[in-house]
């Protein structure tokens, strides 16, 4: 018996009939070299792949700035209803009505959360917020027949902030930190020139640290005629607490994957929204959802828009997630995420910081820095040691080596789901794995070896690149 | 609904070891009372998870659901069928809930996915070289542009016009800033002609973009076209429906320098435009001008295989504002839904796949053709997946009229495109999946031809 030729996809025709149809120069004369295996081999090939990952469902998942907090499977289960599975962009208005009112309604409740009422759904992630918001301050100035070419971005942001400056055409220029972590408002006096279009700031700021003086640097921003933008990937702290308007902010994105708990897929699809201020709504991507007396239409070709930042209305499936999320929680249940995100974080910073070294004190707020310097210098413990030492323990690390700002540095961000549990014991292995390095110094450099692979070479893989099997 | 896990006992004792009274305290220590720390949203309350999903429920009825095989729209994305298997794999947690597999040893089912998808990505187009994975089609072209204006110093973008306007709309977006001017060769017939290819091509044109097979689902001379495009030093762009290639000839083969699009059909459903996931292929000569994450095999302390992302100097966190692109979260889980697509169908399956897709194309033309009050546009053209058709015959009704009709009888009946491409009005771009039979296709031909017909 050999196998049947009736596959997964439904057979029409021959290979003949269809070959006949094509002049042999649009001819694929080979068929692609892709192995032909049963379904239940592939499927304990995946499994197996699985079993080689960490995830949330598995432990606690401290990258800092991340915000990897328990993804709710009513989430899933709503996005996977045939009614947003199974409809297209391209069909009549008329005919997706529930879709359009999802995706304005989410559009105004985060409206609500920053305090920026103009919001477009369609980045498919915090970047792409990002470029869409620093294209939005190229063309307002533009319209104001502005020439600014700098954007400031303090030296703790994210990578991806002056790589978005640059795709939408500005240079970008580092403001430093003070020393208790926070923007360094005489580096910004100085550099806060007429050229300036936007500051991109991170509040909470990825020392983990509520930038106490953003109302003056917002001032300071506007005396100037520049534009201030926040970078929302830290949003979850600020969930019940504050806004992006009050803190003086023109333009915000929003990392729908991180703050409103859409899962991340082993890096994406995630979903951004960008929130701004009436005065900016016009810049908007195209095209934007509105409200009319015969229901949601679509609003494209708008005057002013940017044009479009990719196709359609955005990752749909996510919204429909973080839409499910908000409404599950209602506004005290956004309170408690947080203030819970802030308690946890201080509390593992509590327990981890007399090992640790914390460099901005004992208060943060979702996380926190520690650095390993001094473990480094006394006995040679990296935070990469550590964070491998953590695998070998069966957690996942924080995020290492970022920010820039700090050597050494181990940024934690437990969320809001953990466990006091969890919690605990996170800060037992974390203790654990500092002493067995002090006691195994010439071991670290074999670290980990109860993962699924033992150390990897990288520098090989990066030399002689081998992308393919 | 809520998702904390603390009890008013464990926030105590944790305040406690904290030294702090309340979380209140916590937050005023660091926010200055001109903020304040109490904003309370305007937004309903907390829910049950029953009573949400209800709600989702009824918000998703408001959506009219027509049936794969009563769905002939596509215009890039399609209603294929999905494999059950798919769906298992892109919904297991270790998958679906992990972050981009920044420490490796606990990352490896990612990593080898990613690789995985790199290789039958790079099978399905000839071409050497994947990243492992973009936004949508949309945003990987416009990548792909900036890449050629980038490599070439120049700033011409030549797009040949049968091409997704949601894409050339992206394109503008993104190069504005970098000063790209488009300059668009509009169709003949439905195709592009390569003597206005040689035409509009210079020494200042960094990039021709050509669809294979176009938007209006024909088949261009693509070879043909690559070969002008390579003699003025321009880099070849090529947009693929990922679904032809295993009857088509792969860009690789005709000379595409980057291959972009949309990956949506391959095994995800089509979820009101997103996320599908851009592919993003490219010859070994531009490996370090790459966008995004890509990654590579490479070795452990035990000699064992393993895998990292690799040529990270390229990428934002390390090169920071002279990244070759800010993309950082990609479409991860959208790709693995590929590569076990692709690989559950494996290559002869794949070939199955386009010829299928294409003997469905043939099949409804033949049906309009046969019809009374339908006929096809731009006839000696050969159609691949989608098909451009209108009302033949004078005081036949539009397709205005008679989608009305075609909704009502339960079809989704296709897009209407003509008049934004200079295309006698009235002209509809419909498209064929590969869960349609003959009867299917039967039954639609005869109902557009009544109603067209005014005859429903």
């Amino acid at each position: 018996m050999s196998k049947s030729d009736v596959g997964h996809v439904q057979s029409f025709g021959t290979a003949e009939e269809a070959r006949s149809g094509l002049s042999s120069f649009d001819l694929r004369h080979t068929a692609p070299d892709i192995a032909d295996r049963s379904e239940g081999e592939l499927a304990r090939y995946f499994n197996g792949l699985a079993d080689r990952n960490y995830h949330i469902d598995k432990g606690i998942y401290p990258l800092g700035s991340c915000t990897m907090k328990y993804n709710p499977k009513v989430n899933d289960s709503a996005a996977a209803l045939a009614g947003f599975e199974d409809i297209h962009p391209h069909q009549e208005s008329g005919g997706v009505q529930g879709a359009l009112q999802l995706i304005h309604t989410l559009s105004g409740w985060l409206g609500k959360i920053t305090g920026l009422p103009a919001v477009s759904l369609q980045p498919a992630a915090g970047a792409h917020g990002e470029l869409v918001g620093m294209l939005i301050a190229r063309a307002h100035f533009r319209e104001l027949g502005q020439e600014r070419s700098t954007v400031l971005i303090p030296d703790s942001a994210h990578g991806t902030n002056p790589a978005s400056a640059t795709a939408a055409g500005f240079k970008s220029v580092v403001v430093a930190s003070g020393a208790d972590g926070l923007i360094d408002i005489e580096d910004l006096q100085l550099k806060l020139t007429g050229d300036v279009a936007a500051v991109m700031m991170t509040n909470p700021n990825t020392h983990g640290l509520f930038e106490a003086q953003v109302q003056t640097v917002s001032s300071m921003a506007r005396e100037c005629g520049a534009l201030m933008y926040l970078d929302g990937a830290n949003l979850n702290a600020l969930l019940g607490v504050t806004d992006a308007a009050i803190q003086g902010f023109d333009i915000c994105h929003v990392n729908l994957h991180k703050t409103f708990s859409t899962p991340h897929g082993g890096g994406g699809p995630g979903a951004g929204g960008l929130c701004v201020t009436s005065q900016l709504e016009k810049y908007l991507p195209d095209p934007l959802i509105k409200l009319t007396e015969s229901g949601y239409s679509i609003a494209e070709g708008r005057d002013h828009s940017i044009g479009r930042s990719r196709s359609y209305f955005g990752n749909f499936a996510n919204i429909v997630r973080a839409y499910t999320y908000i409404l599950s929680l209602g506004p005290a249940g956004l309170n408690d995420v947080g203030r819970t995100a802030v308690l946890n974080a201080n509390y593992l910073l509590a327990r981890i910081h007399p090992r640790l070294t914390a460099p901005f004190g004992n208060r943060c707020m979702h996380e926190f820095i520690v650095s390993a310097e001094s473990l480094k210098r006394e006995q040679g413990i990296r935070a990469l040691d550590i964070s491998k030492a953590l695998l070998d323990r069966g957690v996942h690390a924080p995020t290492m080596y970022f920010p820039l700002t700090v050597p050494e540095a181990l940024l934690v961000e437990p969320t809001e789901t953990e466990s006091l549990e969890s919690l605990d014991g996170f800060a037992t292995l974390l203790d654990e794995a500092v002493e067995w390095l002090i006691a195994n110094p010439s071991l670290a450099d074999e670290l980990p070896t109860t993962t699924p692979v033992a150390k990897l070479d990288e520098a090989t893989a990066a030399r002689q690149p081998h992308l393919r099997g | 609904m809520r998702y904390t896990a603390l009890t008013d006992p464990d926030i105590a004792s944790m305040l406690e070891v904290i030294g702090a009274d309340s979380i209140d305290q916590i937050l005023l220590e660091q926010i200055p009372e001109s903020i304040g720390i109490d904003r309370e949203y305007e937004l309903p309350a907390e829910s049950s998870e029953s009573a949400t999903m209800r709600h989702m429920r009824d918000l998703a009825s408001m959506n009219t659901v027509v049936p794969p095989e009563r769905f002939f729209l596509g215009a890039g994305l399609y209603r294929n069928y999905v494999p059950a298997l798919v769906k298992t794999v892109i919904s297991r947690p270790e998958f679906m809930t992990s972050y981009t597999p920044y420490q490796p040893e606990v990352s490896q089912g990612t990593l080898k996915s990613i690789f995985d998808y790199q290789t039958v990505m790079s099978e399905l187009t000839g071409m050497p070289v994947s990243n492992a994975s973009m936004y949508d089609g949309a945003s990987s072209l416009a990548e792909a542009v900036k890449l050629s204006i980038k490599k070439t110093g120049r700033k011409k973008v030549v797009i040949c016009s049968a091409t997704n306007p949601e894409y050339v709309d992206t394109v503008a977006t993104y190069i504005a800033p970098l000063g790209g001017i488009i300059h668009s060769i509009p169709h003949t017939n439905g195709v592009t002609n390569p003597d206005d290819v040689r035409e509009c091509t210079d020494e200042q044109t960094c990039c021709v973009v050509l669809s294979q097979p176009n938007y209006f689902g024909f088949v261009e001379r693509a070879q043909e076209i690559a070969a002008i495009t390579k003699a003025e030093g321009a880099l070849s762009i090529a947009v693929v429906n990922p679904c032809t290639l295993g009857l088509l000839a792969p860009p690789g083969e005709w000379g595409a320098d980057v291959v972009v699009g949309e990956g949506q059909p391959l095994g995800l459903p089509v979820s009101f435009g997103g996320p599908g996931f851009g592919f993003f292929l490219t010859m070994t000569e531009y490996l370090r001008d790459l966008p995004g994450r890509v990654c590579g095999m490479t070795t452990d302390a035990e000699g064992r295989d393993g895998y990292v992302l690799t040529l990270q100097a390229r990428e934002q966190h390390i090169r920071r504002d002279r990244a070759t692109s800010n993309i950082c979260t990609n479409h991860q889980l959208s790709a693995l839904a590929a590569a076990v697509y692709l690989m559950t169908l494996g290559g002869k399956g794949v070939a199955n796949l386009s010829v299928g897709l294409f003997n469905r194309t043939r099949w409804l033309q033949a049906r309009v053709r046969e019809s009374e009050n339908l006929a096809l546009v731009f006839p000696e053209n050969t159609s691949f997946g989608d098909v451009l058709i209108r009302g033949s015959g004078p005081g036949v009704n539009g397709f205005r009229a008679a989608r009305a009709k075609m909704v009502s009888a339960g079809f989704e009946p296709g897009l209407e495109i003509g008049a934004s491409f200079q295309i006698d009005d009235g002209a509809m771009l419909v498209a064929v999946n590969d869960q349609m039979t003959p009867e299917d296709i039967d039954l639609f031909v005869k109902t557009l031809d009544r109603a067209v017909g005014g005859h429903v």
